[in-house]
């Protein structure tokens, strides 16, 4: 009678030190990744790291001329550099959708009435409905954190990253982890390959019930149908760097492989405010003297107070907000 | 707590456990072990707190001092009146749920040709009946007491640890008590997917007749969050903040400002409003001074930034997180 299971490596029985947190493990010994039933798991690859602290430093440094470069930011320092190893699945579909309904749009047409003195045109609108019958058809790549409930700083961006990059993902190799990625924080799979599936499944029907619903006014119908094509676990690596300028700590995260910026938070600085607020004042200024000038013209201040008015929307809003988030 | 002692099965070494562990480490063979009879315990967790009272106090004044117009000096003036470390509890779920159903669907019949569309339109019902099967993840909050900040945070997961009601103890945390227990999480759980299906379903369906479904948990687990409460008094004022202490992010905080950020904020509104009601006026009195339409563009544009300013630069809530912010990919 055994009321206890113990977690042991299946490819080499080597004894498992298992967290709780995950639905695939590695084997210390050899390596070999294996699902939470014992079962042999071969589908796991990795973009390989191609950063160190330099090229991070690098980077960030680049960034910061490039994106802040209004802002006046010197004397930045950063300080924490922490590589991690994250956890994703790559979900590989066909799917079809054949979606029916019909979309609602109005026209505008001129036409002549009357004749002799009264002639004249009149414009109407003409409300007119198309049938919409289409189909969707393609081949997918869901990207899903390996992770329950969980998110992590610039999430949405590393998805649609690694969905793009994960062509360039090798076999996972356990030596070469232990050589060369080894300051790296390696973090499993909570997710099992199964619940994998569903949820990259779900992803597709919402994406392309999303997709029907933008082509439509009313869809009547809207079915999807897909075939698995291969589930890959993947870890790619990203680095999450803090930097403190002014006494205040600001973020970013880099993807390890190539190098790209996935998301970085930039200090609005008083010189950078100062800029945007001028922005505005000068042009609501340039509005009134082109609306002054042409005076006579209706259209033009009604344009020149709307342009001023949209433009000065987004530029009083970097004149007041904490921070800028830039990917 | 009780504690029970097994056997490690690799090793035989003696392990003890409390009532609630449904995993154990052996100490000196490293294997991990599963008891099995404890199936029906929920797993539960919780996160460490990282951030003592010191830092949680850096970083709460490091975010608010990205904000125009607050006093420089705040790592030292601010001073925190009260503070209280609570854990809330969250239930993540995954359900999965087959719905079958069967209705009346909308078609439609198009009549009266006019370009590449048609003028007329008639929708009729037919039959119709299909099935949504899918898998989703819902986050649900179980503290008794309803608070929406700590509602819509975008929690986060990593880190966690079985959860020990010592570790809450010796930081001197209050454990806020789950209102759900296990069958009732997967219940509120499954009720929330429901209400996604019958979104769905009233997409599909102009009348639902039948409906059949199916849910399946396929995973449960409680987690218990640290969060600072912060009371603090600065330039003058009386604010207050919710921290995660966990990872350190701000929940919610007042932002204090000084007197001379709401003499600019007042100054500036004054000069909008000021640009839109000489607007209106020249535009009313065009014809008494020959200005014709001029005026017109500060009707508008100065208004319009004139109640920007005030929204922008009355926003007093600073929340470093939202969830809301989803793109569908």
């Amino acid at each position: 009678m055994s009321l206890v299971k113990k977690f042991q490596c299946p490819h080499c029985n080597a004894p498992m030190d298992v967290n709780p947190e995950d639905a695939i493990f590695n084997c210390v010994s050899c390596g070999q990744a294996s699902l939470a039933d014992g079962a042999i798991f071969d589908n796991h690859y990795i973009l390989r790291n191609t950063l160190n602290q330099k090229k991070i430093h690098d980077i960030v440094k680049e960034f910061i001329r490039k994106k802040g470069f209004m802002r006046g930011i010197k004397g930045y320092k950063i300080t924490n550099i922490t590589p991690s190893l994250m956890p994703f699945w790559v979900v590989t579909t066909d799917a079809y959708t054949h979606f029916v309904g019909y979309l609602r749009y109005t026209e505008t047409r001129t036409r002549t009435v009357g004749s002799g003195k009264n002639r004249r045109t009149v414009t109407e609108h003409v409300t007119v409905y198309r049938p919409i019958d289409r189909e969707i058809r393609e081949k997918r790549a869901d990207v899903l954190l390996g992770r329950r409930g969980s998110s992590i700083f610039g999430y949405e961006r590393v998805k649609d990253i690694v969905r793009a990059e994960f062509t360039n993902a090798v076999q996972f190799n356990h030596d070469q982890l232990q050589a060369d990625e080894k300051e790296f924080n390696y973090l499993s799979s909570e997710i099992n390959i199964d619940a994998a599936n569903q949820l990259g499944k779900t992803h597709v029907f919402d994406n392309h019930r999303a997709q029907a619903e933008k082509a439509c006014t009313k869809v009547f119908d809207c079915a999807t149908q897909l075939t698995f094509e291969g589930t890959y676990f993947v870890h790619a690596p990203v680095w999450q760097i803090e930097y403190e300028f002014k006494g205040e700590t600001y973020r970013m995260a880099i993807l390890g492989s190539s190098g790209r910026v996935i998301i970085g938070e930039l200090p609005v600085t008083t010189t950078f405010r100062i800029i945007f607020l001028s922005l505005t004042v000068l042009l609501l200024g340039g509005a009134g003297v082109a609306s002054y000038f042409l005076r006579h013209l209706v259209y033009v201040p009604i344009i020149a107070g709307i342009v001023a008015a949209v433009i000065g929307f987004f530029t009083l809003k970097n004149t007041f907000k904490p921070k800028s988030v830039v990917d | 707590m009780s504690v029970r002692s097994i056997m490690c099965p690799n090793c035989a070494a003696p392990l003890e456990l409390e009532a609630t562990q449904s995993h154990v480490t052996c100490p000196y063979c490293s294997v991990t072990s599963e008891l099995k009879k404890v199936s029906e315990l929920i797993e539960h967790f919780m996160l460490p707190v990282v951030y003592n009272v010191e830092q949680i106090r850096t970083e709460l004044v490091g975010d608010i001092l990205k904000h125009p117009g607050v006093p420089e000096d705040l790592h030292k003036s601010l001073k925190v009146t009260k503070l209280d470390l609570k854990f809330f509890p969250y239930f993540i779920v995954t359900v999965h749920l087959r719905t079958e159903y069967k209705g009346n669907g909308e078609y439609a019949t198009f009549s009266n040709r006019y370009k590449s569309g048609y003028r007329h339109i008639s929708t009729h019902l037919k039959p119709e009946q299909g099935i949504f099967d899918d898998t989703r993840e819902f986050i649900i909050y179980a503290a008794e007491d309803v608070n929406n900040e700590l509602l819509n945070f975008e929690i986060s997961t990593r880190g966690k640890r079985y959860f020990q009601a010592l570790e809450a103890e010796k930081v001197k945390a209050d454990v806020v008590p789950s209102i759900f227990d296990l069958d009732q999480a997967k219940n509120e759980a499954t009720n929330q997917m429901r209400e996604i299906h019958k979104g769905l379903m009233l997409k599909e369906l102009a009348q639902i007749l039948e409906v059949r479904d199916k849910p399946d948990v396929e995973g449960v687990y409680l987690l218990h969050i640290p969060f600072y409460f912060i009371e603090f008094e600065a330039a003058g004022k009386k604010h207050e903040a919710i921290l995660d202490g966990a990872t350190g992010r701000t929940v919610i905080t007042t932002v204090p400002r000084e007197t001379s950020y709401w003499v600019q904020v007042g100054i500036l509104t004054t000069l909008f409003a000021g640009i839109g009601l000489a607007g209106i006026f020249f535009a009313i009195q065009s014809t008494l001074f020959n200005f014709q339409y001029f005026g017109i563009f500060g009707a508008i544009a100065g208004l319009i930034l004139a109640g920007r300013t005030l929204q922008l630069g009355l926003k007093s809530r600073y929340r470093e997180t939202q969830k809301s912010r989803k793109r569908r990919s």
